[in-house]
């Protein structure tokens, strides 16, 4: 009754379309590039006149987010109106779920209003898997980060920015530094990079900001990071959160930046033209320097461009594929 | 009906004793309700006989874990259903822990427990009071009126104490009142927001752990505080191989301390949950296939004294939630006989290894006198079938729990009766023309 779809599965027709979009883990190699070439014809629409393209129009999408989060909802909201989508955000702090409503029970609720799509953010891992096991068939699920376990937009619009910069992935030696325990953004980086045949994938970090089983993930672990940087092509800086700073995993900020924050110093480790990668937001004299932020080196607002056209060219595949599904399964009982 | 008059002769079955060794196919007869080994002469005239070849009879089960719902938690079980869904599976005895509402921390709720399994004519209950008032881990419970009233021993699962200090003090009183502790091990502040075991599955899908090591700094603990306060102890639901090299240690320092295992932790491990699966989101957590094999030694070395169903049956609303929001617990009860029977086979468990884990081996743990299939014996006997084929939908099952991990699969192994005190208390009979009555499903 209970038994859960492995991830891959779950999230792809018998075809291997994308039916949800929950984890970049189990995805294969040509669905990821086909996302990334994708998100290619959808990059500038920003500066377009007509910016709407109509492939989502007469659909309803929702963001239902569980945690405070502004950049990523509005890329995803600015992302389904580009596709002409109906748009609507649940507050959920205002919701029926701080008066006691099970997500079960509110989910039910809103697929009564005929919503399409939910994107979904939740503080617990596995909540966007369980939304997507319980919606109706032809409801698609986005995972708009879930607990420490996945983000996977913010992954693929991060292999989109290296693809864009870098070329191909085989050649390249890619670190991510910070708290991988944590992060639901490396776990998706870590599995994408690998499907897509990054060379050498390297963690660094503190033993207490490092998952205690990293066995799964095919990762090199550096604690030291100058070690760690020694001619990397990639350096992928993740976010520390303010609560994790002072605290049983770390003693302070200032010394985290002495270990582990990336100066101009320790940026020349690195190969001459490595980029630096951040999801955001960034804490300046935390993970970062000022200067090495603002250095031409540093695409980190060329990833929060990536960010809209990846979101579209995932939000318009996956609501395609569903389209096409309902559309087959009527001309087989019909 | 005066069931206690009726006559049994069981014929042709194989009789499997640990307490005797005895394991030979021999008649053996319930007369008023006590079990005769030769034919009693004379026969009395309304005895029952019953053709039992190809069928095992040992002695009745004993469950070190049981989690009745009630009071409380009717919705997700009543004592009437998961009593009878133990013994369906040969259980006559079962422990069962104080987490109901309100919790078991006063004579009251003991005295309720024990009367009403009492009306509804089943197994023999052993209620395990609260070790702390609430289960609060704050202050101590009345544990002598837990006791007067008919407690076997005292727990605080499933809340770890915060407190050593209280810890302590809370086994010095339980020593103070002859009371048996029951320790499922786990440090707080190792586990507290965790949900499964640090290994690679929990790493790969970003879930909160529990370490092994939380468990087996647990049982160090619990170890050191039993030397110093001389309570006696059973550690329930071991999980971990760092926790039963740590009990295989204390024992052979001459430490009188047991424990026993569930049936879940024997069956599965991590990769269970891969695809966030609630249904095997269980405490203490399913582990790795190290600790499981370590488990299977510990049973056949005779470290673990006890397999327990840890049956904890849950309605449906209480599993459909993310995974760390789900209610721990899986209701085992429904298959746990025949999965364990091909557990023995599978892993080289022998039958007799998994008999006495069912039977001498729990009642050793809780000081009670051995069941026996001994001429003169009281009539606590289940008699199963091992080559029966057959499986478990939702016509069938017996426990309220939709959390019930063994259902449509085939399944070999099946007890025909189970008799406690003389009483015939299940009989598969009974049960599957109840189920072709009520549901019009044909049962085989």
């Amino acid at each position: 009754m209970y038994l859960a779809a492995q991830p891959g599965s779950l999230q792809l027709t018998q075809q291997g379309q994308l039916k949800h979009f929950l984890t970049t883990e189990g995805l294969p190699k040509t669905l990821l590039t086909r996302i990334l070439d994708h998100t290619e014809s959808f990059l500038g629409v920003e500066n377009k006149k007509v910016k709407n393209a109509p492939l989502l129009r007469g659909k309803t999408v929702m963001t239902l987010f569980f945690e405070d989060s502004t950049r990523t909802r509005t890329t995803f909201e600015l992302a389904a109106q580009h596709l002409s989508a109906n748009v609507m955000n649940l507050n959920v702090k205002h919701s029926a779920t701080s008066k006691g409503e099970s997500l079960l029970d509110m989910l039910h609720n809103l697929e009564a209003m005929s919503v399409d799509m939910f994107i979904v953010r939740h503080p617990e891992s596995g909540a966007a898997h369980f939304v997507a096991q319980q919606v109706k068939a032809g409801v698609s699920v986005i995972n708009a980060g879930d607990g420490r376990h996945a983000h996977p937009t913010q992954a693929l619009l991060d292999m989109f920015t290296i693809r864009k910069t870098k070329g191909a992935f085989e050649p390249l030696t890619i670190a991510i530094v910070g708290d991988i325990q944590h992060s639901r953004v490396a776990r998706s980086q870590i599995h994408a990079l690998n499907t897509l045949g990054t060379g050498e994938v390297r963690v660094i970090g503190p033993k207490t900001l490092i998952p205690h089983a990293l066995s799964q993930f095919n990762v090199k672990l550096y604690h030291n990071l100058s070690r760690g940087l020694k001619d990397v092509d990639v350096i992928i800086l993740l976010r520390l959160q303010k609560e994790r700073m002072s605290s049983d995993l770390l003693p302070s900020k200032h010394e985290f930046y002495q270990t582990y924050g990336l100066t101009a110093e320790k940026l020349k480790l690195a190969k001459p033209d490595a980029i630096v990668m951040h999801p955001g937001p960034i804490n300046r004299g935390v993970e970062i320097a000022s200067d090495v932020a603002d250095s031409d080196q540093s695409v980190i607002l060329q990833q929060v461009r990536y960010g809209l056209a990846t979101r579209m060219a995932i939000l318009s595949m996956t609501i395609n594929t569903q389209d096409k599904q309902l559309f087959s399964e009527e001309a087989r009982t019909s | 009906m005066n069931v206690m008059s009726e006559h049994y002769h069981l014929k042709g079955a194989r009789l499997l004793d640990p307490s005797t060794e005895q394991d030979e196919t021999k008649d053996l007869y319930i007369i008023d309700g006590i079990l005769h080994q030769t034919q009693p002469n004379p026969l009395p005239k309304n005895i029952k006989t019953l053709e039992v070849n190809d069928c095992i009879i040992c002695p009745g089960f004993i469950d070190l874990a049981h989690h009745c719902r009630e009071p409380g938690y009717e919705h997700k079980g009543t004592l009437a259903t998961e009593l009878y869904a133990a013994t369906a599976n040969g259980f006559t005895q079962a422990i069962t822990f104080a987490h109901t509402n309100p919790i078991n921390d006063s004579a009251a709720i003991t005295r309720l427990l024990l009367e009403k399994s009492q009306t509804i004519d089943t197994l023999k209950l052993f209620p395990v009071g609260a070790l702390t008032k609430n289960l609060a881990g704050e202050q101590l419970s009345e544990m002598a009126s837990l006791k007067t009233a008919g407690c076997i021993g005292v727990s605080n699962d499933p809340f770890p104490l915060k407190d050593h200090l209280t810890l302590l003090r809370a086994y010095e009183y339980a020593y103070t009142q002859n009371l048996l502790v029951f320790s499922r091990p786990e440090d707080f502040a190792l586990s507290e927001t965790g949900c499964a075991h640090d290994g690679p599955i929990a790493a790969r899908l970003g879930l909160p752990v529990i370490p092994s090591c939380s468990e087996a700094l647990a049982v160090a603990r619990d170890l050191l505080l039993m030397k110093h306060t001389q309570v006696s102890l059973h550690f329930s639901r071991i999980s971990s191989h760092e926790s039963l090299e740590l009990i295989k240690h204390a024992r052979n320092q001459g430490l009188a301390v047991t424990c026993d295992v569930s049936i879940a932790n024997l069956l599965f491990t991590e990769h269970d949950i891969e695809g966030f699966n609630v249904l095997y989101h269980v405490r203490p957590p399913l582990r790795g296939e190290t600790d499981r094999q370590s488990l299977l030694a510990g049973l056949r070395d005779g470290t673990i004294s006890a397999i327990c169903s840890d049956h904890q049956p849950h309605e449906r609303a209480a599993k459909m939630a993310p995974f760390s929001n789900a209610e721990p617990g899986m209701a085992t009860l429904d298959g746990f006989l025949p999965k364990l029977l091909k557990l023995s086979q599978q892993a080289d468990l022998p039958l007799n290894t998994l008999i006495r884990a069912l039977t001498t081996g729990p009642a050793h743990c809780i000081n009670q006198p051995l069941p026996s299939l001994d001429h003169g014996a009281s009539a606590n006997l289940t008699l199963f079938k091992p080559n029966h084929k057959w499986s478990i939908n939702h016509s069938n099952q017996l426990s309220h729990g939709a959390n019930a991990p063994f259902l449509n699969q085939n399944l070999l192994g099946k007890t025909l009766y189970t008799f406690h005190q003389g009483k015939m208390l299940y009989s598969h009979q009974h049960h599957d023309s109840n189920c072709q009555k009520s549901n019009g499903v044909r049962f085989d």
